[in-house]
């Protein structure tokens, strides 16, 4: 579908996404059919269906053939032939890559069915048992579909693309048709595009039926061969892998550094820290306050107590000592004052009386 | 229905605390006596605070001029201080959160054992902060409530919260001190810079930001880039912006879980209010300066969260860490609609996301941390890898944790989604790379909520949780309510966010004037 738009067939394209819409949710009905009949999911353990459960064999084999492209009877054989003819005329590669595409498609398909529906059933403890109604009408309805909803767009009247010129536009068309004027070729049905697709898919399906139908060839011989293939395959060409060894492992690895970051960085580094450095000040800060600011207190106390022990020795209460440094004193003092005034003759110290007179 | 009622908010603010006082008076012997009282007085402010909403008179003007149910009466004349309170489209939807999310809470509490007296009467306390926080008009109220939130909380860690209960309720008491002491000298600043119609300065939040409509800014051009990040160290310390966001992590670990569900649901909004009420209406003009800044440091959170959400083997601390991944939306919201490119348009659908993501985020968070408590209660772990194949065992718990964690990855259809949106659309046309950037927190979004999701409910069952009963009575109907709204307004998200549109351009023309 997606290899149609590229090569600018938009209308094959839609039509293409609609018969695919019918014989794809077929084949999902139908191996739903299957699991819910023999209650596993593996191939490997099936075989031999097509007796049990003749309804989903006969509804998923007719999807399988639309799928596989079938021309003429199916409904994807319509919508593949287009796309294949577009892509004929606009570019070879695409055009073989989808031939190939057909042929592997068919391939695979074919070994499903044979190894699902045919031979015997490799697994005795499964007794598988038709679905009921529900199941299967639907798978019939959709089997129908998948014939015959190819028929509003055969290349001879394609009634399909008329009726989606009002969505697409005559402009889409228009690209389409340049390519094909400048390719001088004309859309349409076209024998070689119709004749290469139509072996492809016949030749997946002869070479899936030689293996797995008629077992002419033995799949243990082409083990040797083909065993790296189906290596690679089997590990989906290891795109899993790679997306877990690359994107997964990044982001997790991103994830954990982050986290890291914010943890030990942000949360104990800078948060932690700023908490750690307050406490850090506030024992510097005890200690100054002890010390320093609480020692000056301490200091002026002691500096009043040990006066106060030293003069101590003065207050003995005793009369006569006082009176006899109040003697002292007043003479001390008079002495002081008698020599201020000597020397300085003229005191400028206001506190002290004016004693000059005194000695006139 | 009269948006002119003065009574309704200091009610509504009151009642709570009115219900505490009850609450001392009922014997401690009788704790179910005490459940249901807690319970019915938490109903009252519910129903008040959905009449507001429907009371509320859509296309009126907004902040700063028009507030509807508005109160102010002079409370400390001297200083200015006045008993002002009002509501517009910014508040309304945050009161109904308030109210809702402490109802659920109360209710899923009613297992509570241990001192139930205190517990409940702390609960009380806390929604009167938290519904002052959102009706004040007056930075003096605004503090004292701001404050009030603050006490309530660092009790219902520190004595009902996990084992680290006292590093954590004392980190969060003293991380947001921090915060609050810078924004009350940037408070002071422009108290000293507004003057009162009658002369002298006030406290009003109105006139503040009425001068800063006329002026640029609520203070002079010398000194208001310190006050702008005083402020915004209040504020983001509270959303919590990066990298002042490890308090979070802690609180909400360590919470119990009513706790970490008010934590989240309704005090981190408080960080994201103060944003949109006081530092883009009050300083537009740093704000439109600084928008760059905010915008990569919230464009941090949001990588910087989502990655470390990721790496987290503890479930509450996930949860936890996608809080500062989501809030990162709220504040980038922010920040582009102060963005001097885009238009009027997305400029207000930025922060009309930032909003719708702040009461998103209230819900869907909100009713993680409940699930969170629902299970840590049965199994008295969080370490993720214990877990595994709980679907099986307790469907209905499975479903309401993969819903409200599809919720919150931003799965269309919901709430988170909206609020995405419209933050993307708006940072879009201000700066495609931010963006483009905001995009990868998204996919790891979505990466860590699924992980998170397969290691607890898909995988092989733990035998040791052979017999976990699933959620009860209780736990749904404390859950429930929570992921109702987050599909109604998901659904019909014009139903919350007529609200916020009127607000946003309000907010928008004082940035661009």
């Amino acid at each position: 579908m997606v290899m149609a738009l590229g090569v600018f067939g938009y209308v094959a394209a839609i039509f293409h996404l609609m018969t695919h819409a019918f014989f794809k949710a077929q084949l999902f009905l139908g191996s739903g059919s299957v699991i819910h009949g023999t209650g596993t999911q593996d191939m490997r353990e099936m075989g031999g269906l097509k007796k049990k459960m003749p309804w989903t064999y006969w509804t998923f084999l007719v999807a399988t053939l639309s799928l596989c492209g079938i021309p003429f009877i199916t409904a994807g054989g319509w919508s593949k032939e287009e796309i294949l003819t577009v892509a004929f005329h606009t570019n070879k590669i695409v055009f073989w890559a989808g031939v190939l595409g057909a042929f592997t498609t068919s391939f695979y398909m074919f070994r499903l069915v044979y190894k699902t529906f045919h031979g015997e059933p490799n697994d005795h403890e499964i007794h598988a048992h038709e679905s009921p109604k529900v199941m299967l009408v639907p798978l019939v309805i959709l089997a129908t579909l998948a014939i015959f909803a190819g028929y509003v767009g055969t290349p001879f009247k394609n009634m399909f693309e008329h009726s989606m010129m009002p969505v697409l536009g005559h402009h889409s068309e228009m690209i389409l048709e340049k390519v094909l004027e400048e390719a001088q070729v004309s859309g349409g049905f076209n024998t070689p595009v119709f004749l290469i697709g139509t072996c492809a898919a016949l030749l997946g399906i002869f070479l899936a039926t030689l293996i797995w139908k008629w077992h002419v060839v033995k799949i243990e011989k082409l083990e040797p061969a083909f065993g790296w293939l189906a290596k690679i395959v089997e590990n989906k060409y290891y795109i899993d892998e790679l997306y877990q060894a690359t994107i997964i492992r990044a982001l997790m690895l991103i994830a954990a550094l982050m986290f890291w970051f914010d943890k030990w960085v942000i949360d104990y580094v800078i948060v932690n820290g700023v908490g750690y450095l307050s406490l850090v000040v506030s024992v510097v800060w005890d200690w100054c306050d002890r010390n320093i600011v609480d020692g000056l207190v301490n200091l002026t106390g002691w500096i009043t107590g040990t006066l106060g022990r030293g003069l101590r020795y003065i207050q003995t209460g005793v009369a006569q000592q006082y009176v006899f440094l109040l003697v002292v004193s007043i003479a001390l003092m008079s002495v002081i004052a008698f020599c201020v005034a000597v020397i300085g003759n003229h005191s400028e110290v206001s506190w002290i009386p004016p004693i000059t007179g005194f000695f006139h | 229905m009269d948006p002119t009622n003065h009574w309704i908010l200091p009610l509504i603010t009151f009642l709570p605390l009115l219900g505490a006082a009850l609450i001392m008076f009922v014997p401690k012997e009788k704790p179910s006596v005490i459940k249901a009282l807690s319970i019915l007085v938490s109903l009252v402010p519910l129903v008040i605070s959905i009449w507001l909403w429907f009371a509320y008179k859509h296309g009126g003007a907004q902040f700063p001029n028009g507030v509807q149910f508005g109160i102010d009466v002079p409370w400390i004349p001297s200083l200015g201080v006045s008993f002002a309170m009002g509501v517009d489209g910014l508040s309304v939807p945050l009161i109904f959160l308030t109210a809702l999310l402490t109802t659920l809470s109360l209710v899923y509490s009613t297992f509570i054992e241990v001192r139930p007296k205190e517990y409940f009467w702390m609960f009380l306390l806390l929604e009167t902060g938290m519904f002052g926080v959102f009706t004040a008009m007056d930075f003096v109220l605004f503090f004292v409530f701001w404050e009030v939130s603050l006490v309530p909380m660092y009790f219902l860690i520190g004595i009902w919260g996990g084992p680290r209960r006292e590093y954590a309720a004392i980190k969060f008491f003293l991380y947001t001190m921090v915060g609050s002491m810078a924004m009350l000298l940037s408070i002071l600043a422009m108290y000293f810079h507004t003057t009162a119609a009658g002369g002298g300065h006030t406290f009003s939040m109105l006139a503040m930001a009425q001068q800063a409509m006329t002026n640029g800014d609520a203070v002079p051009l010398n000194i208001a880039a310190l006050v702008f990040w005083g402020l915004f160290l209040g504020f983001a310390v509270k959303v919590p912006m990066f990298p002042f966001h490890t308090w979070l992590p802690d609180a909400h670990v360590e919470a119990p879980t009513a706790g970490s569900v008010i934590l989240a649901g309704v005090l981190l909004k408080m960080g994201s209010y103060g944003f949109m009420r006081v530092l883009m209406p009050m300083m537009p003009g740093q704000f439109a300066r600084f928008w760059w800044v905010i915008a990569i440091v919230s464009l941090i959170a949001i990588i910087y969260g989502a990655f470390v959400a990721m790496a987290q083997k503890d479930l509450k601390k996930l949860i936890a860490y996608s809080s500062v991944n989501h809030m990162g939306y709220v504040t980038l919201g922010c920040a582009v609609a102060a963005s001097t490119v885009g238009t009027l348009a997305t400029r207000s659908a930025a922060l009309n996301g930032a909003q719708m993501q702040n009461f998103s985020h209230g819900l869907i968070t909100g009713a993680l941390f409940l699930l969170v408590g629902v299970v840590y209660e049965r199994a008295h772990t969080r370490d993720l890898s214990a877990f595994g194949g709980l679907w099986a065992k307790v469907p209905v718990y499975a479903g309401m944790l993969a819903f409200c964690s599809f919720g919150s990855l931003g799965l269309p259809g919901m709430t988170g989604f909206i609020a995405e949106l419209s933050v993307l659309t708006g940072t879009y046309a201000a700066a495609p790379i931010l963006a483009g950037l905001a995009l990868i927190g998204i996919v790891v979004t979505a990466a860590y909520m699924l992980w998170m999701l397969q290691r607890v409910l898909l995988g092989p069952l733990n035998p040791k949780w052979e017999k976990m009963p699933d959620a009860d009575a209780r736990e749904v109907i404390s859950i429930a309510p929570l992921m109702a709204l987050t599909l109604f307004f998901g659904i019909i998200p014009s139903a919350v966010m007529s609200f916020f549109g009127n607000a946003s351009e309000a907010i928008i023309r004082v940035l661009h004037p």
